[in-house]
This record gives C-alpha cells, structure tokens and sequence, in this order.
C-alpha cells in the first residue's frame, strides 16, 4: 500500500513539476506581452495618398460585396461639366448617357448645380470598389474621389485579406478611436 | 486652353505652395445659387467595449464549462454552452477576434517592436489557457466556436484507421510551426486565411474557404472534430498543457470498476484503458528503447532544425516583397515581363531595385534565424512523442488522455457508476 | 426525451426535406457565383466593343441605345446575382440548422448498446505506434522536399545578392551590352567623320578599344552643328547648340540688331529649321497650309509650296485648340529633303528648291487640341509619332519615295511631345513621352527598347537627354530621371517645378526645367536636387536651348531671358523681342532666328 502510495505521490510531484513547468513561461510571456499591449483596438484603413487604384479592393476582400466603397471629398471637388471620374475618356457628349459613363454599376449620380457647375454623389448601395473613377479623378481632375474601408460594412478581420495584396502598402492598421482617413478639406458628420 | 491658363492664373493667387502630390487642377467652384456642401454620415466601427464584452463573455462561459464538466457531468448543458457560443462568438460576432487566431497576434508582437497588440486579444490567448492549467480543455468543451459547431454536427462517429489518424495529427504541430513562423516575420496570418469555418459564421467568405468549410462540416459529421484534431494549431498548446492541469473531467464520477462499458464510447479516441488486457513490452526493452530515444533526442532536434533550413528560402516566398523582388529579378535575368500589380506598381513609385533587394535580404535573413526553430520544435515534439512510447506506467483505472480529451463528456453516459448516481439524484 | 414512431418518420422526412432545399440553394448559390467571378457581366467584351465603336461614330443614335440596353441587362445581372448569393446564404444556414437540429434528434432518440473492443486492446502496441510515429514523419519530410521542388524559383543566398549588387555598380561605367556597329555610319546631319566607323577591335585590348569607341560615338551625336539646324530642338533634337558667338543683347520693337524681319502670312505654332541657307517655316489654318523656303541671310521668300490638295485629306480640317492650331509640327530636313506634316494628315516632302517629292494623307489626327508632334529624320528615315484617340503609333517612312518601312503600335494616351533621338549603348533610339510611359524605339527596326512607367496626364514637353540619363517631365505629373537600357528605371523623380510645354534641357550637371506660370528650376542631374529656382513674370511655351554655356529661353511675351547653364543663377540679359513668341528660336552661325506671331525675325550682331 504504501508502495502504490509512495509511487502515486512521485507521480503527483511529476505532475505538479509539470504544471509549474508549463504555467511559467505562459505567465513570463503574459508579463513581456502586457508591457507590448495597448488598450487601443484598431481597425483598418487605406491611406488615400498610397493608393493607386489597381482594383483588388473589389475582388480581394473576403466579403462578397467589398467593404471598400468610393468616397467624394466635396470641398476638394471642382465641380466640373466634364468629370474625368464619371465620363469615359474621349467622349463627345456630357449627359448622363450609359454609354458615356465610367461607373460600370452607375453608382456616381450627376446633377446640375448651376451653370457651370455639376455635383457628383456616390450611392454607397450601387458601389463595388473598383476604383475606376478614382483612377479617372486623380489622373486628370482634383483627386477628389478616394477609396475607403467603411466601418459598418468592414468585419476588422485580424489580417485584412486586401492589405495582404495592395502592391502600395497603402492599407495599415488605425487607432479605432480616430477611425477614418479622410481626404483633407473633408466635413464630416460622425454618426 | 484659355480655360486653363485663367485656372493657372487664379492657383498663383490661392496658393500655389502645393503640398504633396501636386496642386488642384480645377479650383473650388463659387457657388452663387446657395449650394452647401453636403454633410457626409461616417459610421463608426464598433465600440472597443464590445472586444471587452468578449472577455467576460468568455469567463463566465469557461466557468459554466468547468462546471458542467467537473462538478453537474451533465453532457446536455456542455452541449447547451456549446450552442450558445456558437450563436454568440460564431454567429454574432462573426468569429472574430479568436483564440486560435490570436496565436499569430503574439508571434507578431513579440518580434516586431512596431505592433502593439491589444489587450483584448492577450487575454483572449492567456485565459483560456489559464483555465486549461486548471481544468483540462474546457475551452475545447463549451467555448470555442469552432469546437461547437463540429460537436454539435458531430452525429454519426466513424473509426479511422490508426496510420491514418496518427499521420494527420501531425498536422496541427506543422501548422502551428508554420503559422508562428509566418506571423513573426509579418508575412502572413495562415491561421486566418484558412480558417474554415468563419466563412459560415459570416455567411460570407472568399469561394474556395467557403467550399473547404463546408466540405470540412459534411466530413465532420463522420470523422467527428476534424479541425480539432488534425489542425487546430492552438490545440497543440491546450494538449500540453492540459496533460499537467491540476484537475480534469474523469469518465466515472467515483472510482472505476474497470467495466470496461465506455471503451466504444469515445469517438476522438481520447480514452486510456487500464493496463490488464495490455500485451505489455518487457521492461528491459523499454527501458533500453527509452534510453536510445533520450540519446536520439538531440540528434532529432537538430537535425530536423538543420534540415529545415533548407527550406527558409521556399517558406520566405510566403512573404510579400520577397515574391515581388523574385519576380523583378527573374524579369532582369531572364526577360519574362513582370506583370503582377505588385511589379507594375513598384517600378511606377520610383523606388530603387537596389533598396527592395536590401529588404527582402532582411526578410531572408529572419526567416533563416526562425525556420530552424520551427524545425527543432518539429523535431522536438516527434523525439518527445517516441520518448513517451517507452514510459510504461501502470493504469488500474479508464482515464480519459488529459492531452486529447475535449472534456465534452460523450463517455458520461456510457459509464454505470455515473448513470446509478444521476438517477440516485 | 423519447418519441413516438409516427414522430421519428415525421423528423426523418423533414430532415430529407432540408436536406434537399439545402442542396437546392447551394446550387443556386454556385451558379450565381460563377456568374458573378467567371462571367463578369460588368465586364463583358462585347459592351467594350460597342463603346469603341460608339466612340469613332458618335452620332449613331442606334449605338447608343444598343449599348444602354446592354448595359442595363449586365447591372441587372450583377445585381441579380449578388443578391442571390446574399440571400442564398441566409436560407442555407436555415436549411442545414433545421437539418442538423433534425438529424441530433433522431440519433439521441435511438438507444445504443455499449459494447466491448473485444479483446484487443485500444491503444494497440506500443511498437506499431513508433512505427506510425516514424511512418508519419517520413511522409511529412518526403511532402516537404515534393513541395520546395515545386515551389523553386533561383532565390540567391542573400550574400550573393550583395555582391551582385556591388559589383553592378562597379561594372556601370563602361557596360557596353551590344557590339560596336561594323558599317560605316553614313549620316547627312550631324555626326562628323571623326566616328569609328571600322574598328578592327583587337580582342586582346578590346575593352580599352571599346571604351573609346563608345565614347566617341556618344559624343558624336551630342556633337552640335553651327550651320544647320534640322529639327525641333536643334540638330540632335536634344536643345543643344554648339558655342559660336551668339548676341545676347537685342530689342525687336526698336530694331536693335535685328538684321531683318519678314511677315509670315499664315500662322503657326513649329519652330524654324535650318539647312544650309536655307530656313524652312510651315503655317496652317483653316483655309490654306503652306510651307514656307526663306533665305536665312537676307529674309526673303525662296519658294512657298501649299501644304492642301493632298489625296484622301479631309474635306474640313479638324477642330484644334487656339494655342496649338493647325500647323503646331515643326518641320525636318536633311539637307536634300525637308518633310512637313499638318494637323490634318496631310504629309508632304519636297526637295531644297521646292518641287514636290511625294505627298500622302496619314489620316486625320483625332486629338482635341490639335496634333502638335514634330518630325525627325534619321538617315534615310523620317519618323513620325502619330498619338491620337484611335490609333498611336510611331511610323518610320523612306524619305525618298514616303514608302511606309515600319511602324509600331503603341498603347499610351494621347501625347503633344516629340520624339528625341538619342544614343545609348551603342544604339540609336528613338524615345517618346506619353502616358503612363516613357519609351524607347530603335530607329531601324521600330522594335521597342526600353520603357518606363512614369508619365501620366497630357503629355506636351519632349524628354531631355544627357550622355547618362533621359529626363520626361509633365505638369500634373512628374519629373523624372531615366536611366535607359535593357534594365530602365527610374533614378530620381520630383514633382515641384512641373513644364507644362516646354521641354526640359538636360546638360551634364543641370537640368533645367521651365513652367508655363514662370517659374524656372534648376535641378542637379545626378542628384535631383534643386540646385537653383527664379520665377519670371510670364510663363514658357518655348523650350530652352544650350547655346555654348548659356540658356537661351524665351517667354511667352518675346522676352528672352539668357542664363548661365550653371549651378548658381547668374542672370546675363533679356533682350525682347516685341511680339509673343510660343515658338522655340533656331540657331545658326552666329544669328538666332525666333519666330513671332506674324515675323520671323533674325537676330544677329
């Protein structure tokens, strides 16, 4: 008996030497990450002067529908009759034809201002991402027109599967206290 | 061109000091009719509350779990926490932030002084192993997501052959080698990308993780808890340390009679039985095999270190830029265009050659420091594993293997001793 | 919870039935998936097709509601299909939870016998799990070395790349890639006869031998001619003139120095050539074309040929911009031939006295400002950059007989600059600057050389060369440093001092680029950096010319502002011409030829 005894204790001291073994660097490696840690939680963005607009955004994030939507910075817009972000290149006509327009899901929205002057809104419902226009507004208009993560739709994956391919690093990790990378001369209402 | 000479003329007076990339070409219209710029609804993300929300979410799931497991032994309410964590951190919170991921945070932070990792995802790694410590794998049990839905989905048990299973559970140790590996040297997060059951969760993903986890559900039906068992990376760590918690969920809730009644019950294969039917080795064989495996230990760790190296050339292809100055290079050498996004990109931002072969020799370099470890751990693991083979203990009782067993009580029932005291309740 | 029969049969059946729905939808699902990844209704060719089409004919009305038709039918389906698999996911989580639920009801309904493993142990021998244990990790190294074979591409042992990377640098100095041309280099414009032309290279000593011989051809065709003045931008089109004595002090109102001054009646924007005694103008608008002979020392009209009645010319000339206009194409000659091209088409060759060689119509230009890109001879060649909205090309015709020897196909954007010659390694090329890039032809074959991602928006300045790099710059763009070959990259960019016309000047040590708000920059050449800048009070269409080591720039008014070509800013004069000059001045034995809105003036002490 007290052999089993004496053996069950040696093996309760194999075990509890075990546990210590284990628990000691899970608590070392506790202690050196606290020191690493930030009560921040982040979220991600694309840094709208990185970007170039080669069309990933559309088709790399793992939602069906892209989180990543068109922004307009009105304040930077010139409000032109011949938008280099809604119209084709080399079109005759400035109307609001299928034919002449650069969105493929029409999702830009002209209306007449005043003479000479046209805004340009985007319904975030039609927008996939692509970034046709924004490659239209940086190349030849004020650069008004941007792509951005948006928060309701992005699921802060721990990786965003679009920032593992952006050939211009453009997509980092932001403070989600200050969630957005607006296009300066921007006014935004946080709801 | 007068138009644009006129736009010249007034970008001298509003300010031709541009700042980076250039000046507006067109400038602000002066709206006569009253037009007011439209004020713009940002959403933002979800409150930081809610990761913490997760954490106590968490506990008090864990608690639930352990006592379910250790003190009721009630399978139905393991099975009742398991749905709810299902619907809570699988369903509603889209399986996102997790313990298996957050193994990659860690490897990220503690090799790259850039990245600050945040305090929820550190607790979302430390307290499930703390409880482990304790009280065997009750994260396994009632809140891992992933665990939940495979137990629930988990109908019709089928035996694998021993090969086979004792192969694929090599997997997850090359797993979690591999993801370490990849997330200290910031190039990827393979435990996300092949996550296969976030893609249902969110009922939305990239096709070919949607089909994998889907196909991956329909073989769990059979072959129960795949992921569990051939390649949950965190579970490697959860089985050691729960080998040595101080307390674990035992399959009779007094002591065992040796009925032998619960040897079909568990289908993960997690029971040991007790030694009397055992065709035991002779002592002198284990304990000279036990001596030759000790010496071989080393000589397994590193020569498995050593042989992976070879390798770190290969695995640093994972990483971004590596790929893209190969591809650069292979277009200098041998005259194959470079045309991925990457290379078109690169050779427009007027960045030298010469600085993306600097970083990715940086690159290299890190992944020849850490791919031998990733092999010595390997090579570790297989040394220790033969060396356990050799240790002949003596069982007198059925006791679930503390490093396997997923504490979700299956084997409850099928003991007597626990029926007669559940009715006796 | 126990059942009765009628219960487990009512169970069974619903869970086959969402079994089946479930399969169902996930089929459905696939289809749209497809549709949406591998079909790509937003991206069908054939709405690319229409478009091009409805872009050369846009007044076809039927086009236009073709397309809008198509269109609407492709957004449906893109939308259609998201939708499907948006709501597709949703009855499948349903469908498999009904099933699941269902299933676990049924199976914890049926009783289970426990039973024994018969007398074999679980665990099994100890010995058959080392031998899986060691099974398994054979398998696993044999899938690791399968895999790396797979995977190999040559990536070098990082210290290899460093050397590769230090001796590059070494070796750049005197890389000569392509063998010394064996054939005697006849050339009528501007190489002298000092060119190696044979060089019987003794392989013992053949690098030193090579090394001179580069040498002295690139310095060739950096050698200036103080007699002629063939193209836009002087006889080796790079903006250079050689050092004679050139007056820097005149007034065009007053008359001060000007030798004389002849009206040139149909305007245009190209600069005059030279050759000889001979100086060549062209004018154009949109009633007449002409080209214009004048005697370079007494300003009187040789011979004028019309620049019209060429067959397949447009019956109206195209709309162009009022500061480009119809005849915005500096002519080019050769000494026996001078070629001219207009804005409508028309290409017309004739001999130093006038008589029409050939004439053909190239097709007209689509370009909304006009098509403004000059002429340039090579030996027997005259090249001709045609970028315009439906086609771009770079064309290559005999000057003799105007028979078309070769011509490439360009994908770029329309481009205003004009093509610069220039060699490098040996060989001869041809180099464009448009969007999105600068490119690099070889003059003989049209075979493209080199090319380099770097330009975008509407190109108008032409590139500036050096014996080392090739300099594009674009307002709205950038400027940047090219250095040319097989392996072209960017040296250095920047992008604040932008020329919107005028080209940029590149000498050894300075690059010297002019905006059209006035402002001049000097930039180092090596470097980049911004040595010096001085703003003026009128901006600059004209490019800026090397005249021995002076700049001789004139703005947009006629005042000729006249710098060091050095590294500080020493301002040395500006005489004025009286007139507004958008036009860049000739150069020629002493006197500078500028041409103004309605003179020619020569200039000369």
């Amino acid at each position: 008996m007290s052999e089993k005894n004496k053996y069950q204790n040696r093996r309760d001291f194999v075990k509890k030497m075990g546990t210590l073994a284990v628990a000691l660097p899970i608590g070392f490696l506790g202690y050196k990450l606290v020191q690493q840690t930030s009560a921040q939680e982040f979220v991600w963005q694309i840094d709208p002067n990185l970007c170039t607009q080669c069309g990933q955004c559309e088709t790399n994030c793992v939602l069906t529908v892209s989180a990543v939507k068109c922004m307009h910075a009105y304040e930077m817009c010139g409000y032109c009759d011949l938008c280099s972000g809604y119209l084709r290149q080399g079109v005759k006509e400035l109307n609001t034809g299928a034919e002449l327009q650069l969105c493929p899901t029409s999702a830009i929205k002209r209306n007449f201002i005043e003479n000479p002057y046209f805004s340009y809104t985007i319904d975030e419902e039609l927008c996939n991402g692509c970034g046709k226009c924004v490659k239209g507004c940086a190349a030849f208009g004020n650069g008004s027109l941007y792509l951005q993560i948006k928060h309701e739709l992005c699921v802060n994956c721990n990786l965003c599967a679009i920032a593992q391919t952006c050939p211009a690093d453009a997509i980092q990790r932001v403070p989600s206290s200050q969630p957005y990378l607006l296009k300066s001369g921007y006014k935004a209402k946080e709801s | 061109m007068k138009k644009k000479i006129l736009y010249i003329l007034l970008m001298l007076f509003i300010g031709w000091q541009s700042i980076s990339y250039g000046q507006q070409r067109f400038p602000k219209p002066e709206f006569e009719s009253g037009y007011d710029y439209p004020e713009y609804q940002l959403t933002n993300p979800s409150s930081p509350i809610w990761e913490y929300i997760d954490v106590a979410v968490l506990i008090i799931v864990l608690i639930l779990t352990t006592r379910f497991t250790l003190k009721t032994r009630s399978r139905k309410s393991i099975l009742f926490v398991a749905a709810f964590s299902l619907a809570y951190f699988g369903f509603f919170r889209e399986g996102c932030i997790c313990s298996i991921g957050s193994i990659q945070n860690i490897a990220l932070a503690l090799f790259n002084d850039g990245y600050t990792i945040p305090l929820s995802v550190l607790l979302f790694f430390l307290i499930p192993i703390l409880f482990t410590i304790g009280y065997g794998r009750q994260f396994c049990a009632g809140a891992c997501p992933l665990g939940a839905i495979q137990e629930l989905t988990a109908i019709y048990p089928v035996k694998l052959p021993k090969t086979i299973e004792t192969i694929l559970s090599t997997v997850p140790y090359i797993y979690l080698a591999l993801s370490i590996l990849f997330a200290a040297t910031d190039s990827h997060f393979i435990i996300c990308k092949y996550d296969p059951y976030v893609g249902i969760f969110r009922l939305n993903g990239p096709s070919t993780i949607m089909i994998f986890g889907i196909l991956l559900l329909i073989s769990g039906v059979f072959i129960n808890r795949p992921y569990c068992r051939f390649l949950c990376p965190y579970g490697v760590i959860l089985g050691w340390v729960s080998r040595f918690s101080g307390k674990h969920l035992s399959i009779t809730p007094d002591n065992c009679t040796n009925c032998r009644l619960c040897e079909t019950s568990c289908p993960y294969e997690a029971i040991i039985p007790a030694d009397f039917l055992e065709v035991k080795e002779p002592m002198l064989k284990s304990r000279k095999k036990f001596m030759l495996y000790l010496i071989l230990l080393p000589i397994i760790t590193l020569g498995a270190a050593y042989f992976s190296l070879q390798f770190a050339d290969n695995l640093a292809l994972v990483n971004q830029k590596v790929r893209l100055a190969n591809e650069l290079r292979i277009e200098k050498e041998m005259g194959v265009k470079a045309i991925s996004m990457d290379a078109v990109t690169f050779k427009e931002s007027g960045s030298t050659l010469e600085q993306l072969y600097e970083e990715e020799t940086q690159i290299i370099k890190r992944f020849e420091k850490g791919t031998p470890w990733a092999g010595g751990f390997l090579g570790l693991s297989l040394g220790i594993a033969l060396l356990l083979t050799t240790i002949n203990r003596k069982r007198d009782s059925y006791k679930p293997d503390q490093g396997k067993c997923y504490s979700c009580g299956r084997c409850f029932e099928y003991c007597p001793i626990h029926v007669e005291k559940l009715n006796i309740k | 919870m126990s059942l009765t029969e009628k219960n487990i049969k009512l169970l069974k059946a619903l869970s086959y039935a969402s079994a089946m729905f479930s399969l169902m939808v996930a089929i459905t699902m696939i289809f749209s998936f497809l549709q949406l990844n591998f079909v790509r209704p937003l991206e069908s060719p054939v709405l690319t097709e229409l478009k091009k089409s409805y872009d050369a004919n846009p007044q076809n009305a039927d086009l236009k509601e073709q397309i809008r038709a198509i269109d609407l039918m492709a957004r449906k389906a893109y939308f259609s299909s998201r939708w499907q698999i948006e709501t597709g996911s949703y009855l499948l989580v349903f469908g498999a939870l009904f099933f699941f639920i269902s299933q676990r009801i049924i199976t914890d309904n049926e009783k289970k016998q426990p039973s024994f493993l018969g007398s074999s142990p679980i665990l099994g021998n100890k010995k058959e799990v080392r031998k899986y244990l060691f099974s398994a990790s054979f398998i696993v190294i044999i899938l690791a070395i399968v895999i790396s074979f797979y995977l190999r591409n040559e990536l070098p042992n990082p210290i290899a790349v460093e050397k590769e990377v230090l001796t590059e640098g070494v070796s750049k100095t005197i890389e000569i890639t392509t063998p010394v041309p064996q054939k005697k280099i006849v050339q009528k414009e501007s190489i002298p006869e000092t060119v190696v032309a044979e060089p019987q290279i003794d392989e013992s000593k053949s690098v030193a031998v090579k090394k001179v011989v580069v040498e002295e051809i690139t310095k060739g065709e950096n050698k200036t001619d103080d007699v002629n003045y063939p193209f836009f931008r002087g006889n080796n089109s790079q903006g250079k003139v050689s050092s004679g004595n050139y007056p820097t002090l005149w007034d065009g109102k007053a008359g001060k120095n000007i030798l004389w001054k002849t009206e040139i009646s149909i305007e245009g924007f190209n600069s005059p050539i030279i050759w000889g005694d001979k100086l060549f103008l062209t004018g154009a608008d949109y009633n007449d074309a002409a080209i214009y002979c004048l005697d370079k020392k007494t300003g009187k009209m040789l011979w004028t040929a019309s620049g019209k009645n060429v067959e397949g010319e447009p019956a109206q000339a195209p709309e162009t911009s009022a500061d480009t206009g119809l005849g915005a194409p500096t002519a080019a000659t050769n000494g026996e031939e001078v070629v001219v091209i207009f804005a409508t088409g028309n290409f017309l060759c004739f001999d130093m006295d006038g008589s029409q060689l050939w004439a053909k119509n190239i097709g007209v230009p689509d370009n909304h400002y006009g098509h403004s890109s000059s002429l340039i001879i090579h030996e027997n060649k005259v090249l001709v950059q045609y970028d315009h909205h439906i086609s771009k090309s770079i064309m290559a015709f005999n000057i003799k007989t105007g028979e078309m020897l070769w011509v490439t196909a360009r994908t770029v954007a329309l481009s205003w600059a004009s093509p610069v010659l220039a060699t490098f390694d040996g060989i001869t090329q041809v180099i464009l600057s448009s969007d999105p890039a600068v490119i690099s032809y070889d003059v003989k074959t049209g075979e493209e050389l080199w090319s380099v991602n770097c330009m975008s928006a509407e190109v108008g300045p032409s590139v500036g060369i050096n014996s080392k790099y090739v300099f594009a710059a674009n307002e709205f763009a950038k400027l940047v440093a090219i250095k040319p070959g097989k392996d072209a990259a960017i040296v250095w960019a920047d992008n604040e001092y932008l020329p919107e016309v005028a080209s940029p000047l590149a000498t050894e040590e300075c690059l010297f680029v002019a905006t059209s708000y006035g402002a001049i920059a000097c930039y180092a050449s090596e470097s980049g950096e911004i040595l010096w800048n001085h703003d003026f009070d009128y901006g600059f269409y004209s490019s800026p010319i090397l005249v021995g080591d002076k700049v001789y720039l004139t703005d947009q008014i006629g005042v000729t502002h006249i710098f060091k070509a050095d590294k500080e800013f020493v301002l040395i004069s500006e005489p004025p011409l009286g007139e507004s000059v958008n036009t860049t001045p000739a150069f020629s034995e002493g006197k500078i030829y500028i041409r103004g809105e309605k003179y020619l003036y020569c200039i000369g002490e």
